[in-house]
């Protein structure tokens, strides 16, 4: 029979080294109000679409300082489905448009033209707003989005 | 990031924000949530400022633009200049705490960080997107609990109004950079 102090610490192996080395899913990070604190790049799903991998670069250099969970920004946060159901139901050729051209929203809060970053490209920008929607409740969306480019 | 237990009494500060004479709160409360909620106070009311005035106004409607030069041009100030005026207006009415708005890259040099834990707290906030920070340091024989928020640039008129000033030393930001930090700072006596 094992001792127990070795079952201990055979049990806690066991249950910690699987935690420490899964891989994130969008259902570890979707929900109405989305991840607590501020997300960083490294809390979300890697996709397995190139575009939305550029997505998730271009994300984490130019739109994560806002779309993170800076509130004083008025940008929703990526995982917030609450937030984005009804941005995506716009459709995602309305979403790029706004983060290409800038946008003014209801209460004047604004999307800056390409994120204030006039450096992206078209491409650019598309792929991290599909990004966005993809870890934010639409992955239906932005996959059948990607396929239709 | 650092975080300390140190306990403030709430009227300390509510002795500067009170109407009337009356306390806003006699609880006690640490100098993390004293700062923190300071902090959510003047954020909003930036916030509001650059959505509701400038945004609208200049951004929507075009009635008038905002300027540096805001007197020359007959124009609204800048958020930031905003954010400035109301921190000078605090120092002229209270010693309890105060507020700056600094960076690594300023435009105007008196806003460069000038004791090391402002230097280590605005390059913490650059390392760490998303991140306060937070700590003690001893200035003129007074212990002060120092708080740091980050100021991110957030619109093309923030990237652009610094990257192309003819004083700022760093001229290639981008959206989403953390470009300095709202310094909060409360005298520990």
């Amino acid at each position: 029979m094992m001792p127990r102090a070795v079952m201990t610490w055979v049990v806690l192996a066991l249950v910690a080294a699987p935690a420490a080395q899964a891989e994130v899913t969008l259902g570890d990070v979707l929900s109405p109000t989305g991840l607590k604190g501020f997300v960083t790049v490294d809390r979300l799903p890697v996709p397995a679409d190139p575009v939305l991998q550029q997505g998730r670069t271009v994300w984490q250099g130019t739109c994560m300082g806002c779309h993170g969970g800076n509130k004083a920004t008025g940008a929703p946060k990526i995982t917030a489905t609450k937030k984005w159901q009804p941005r995506i139901e716009q459709g995602l050729p309305v979403l790029i448009d706004h983060a290409t051209n800038g946008f003014l929203g209801k209460t004047y809060a604004e999307m800056p033209a390409r994120g204030a970053n006039p450096n992206l490209s078209d491409a650019e920008v598309a792929a991290a707003v599909a990004f966005m929607v993809w870890a934010s409740g639409g992955e239906d969306a932005a996959l059948a989005f990607i396929r239709q480019k | 990031m650092t975080s300390y237990g140190t306990k403030i009494k709430a009227a300390l500060l509510c002795g500067a924000m009170t109407l009337g004479g009356t306390s806003v709160a006699h609880a006690d409360m640490e100098y993390q949530q004293v700062s923190d909620l300071l902090h959510l106070v003047m954020s909003s009311d930036r916030t509001v400022y650059t959505r509701m005035i400038v945004n609208r106004l200049a951004n929507q409607e075009g009635v008038i633009k905002a300027s540096e030069h805001f007197e020359d041009e007959k124009a609204l100030v800048l958020p930031a200049q905003m954010f400035r005026f109301g921190a000078e207006m605090v120092a002229e009415e209270t010693d309890a705490f105060s507020y700056s708005l600094l960076s690594l890259w300023p435009i105007n040099k008196q806003n460069a960080p000038t004791t090391d834990l402002e230097k280590e707290g605005l390059q913490y906030l650059v390392d760490n997107p998303g991140e306060n920070f937070y700590g003690e340091e001893e200035l003129g024989g007074v212990n002060y609990y120092t708080a740091f928020y980050a100021d991110v640039a957030v619109a093309e008129a923030c990237t652009s109004c610094h990257n192309d000033h003819k004083d700022s030393p760093k001229t290639d930001f981008e959206g989403g950079d953390v470009m300095g930090g709202v310094v909060i700072r409360i005298p520990m006596e």
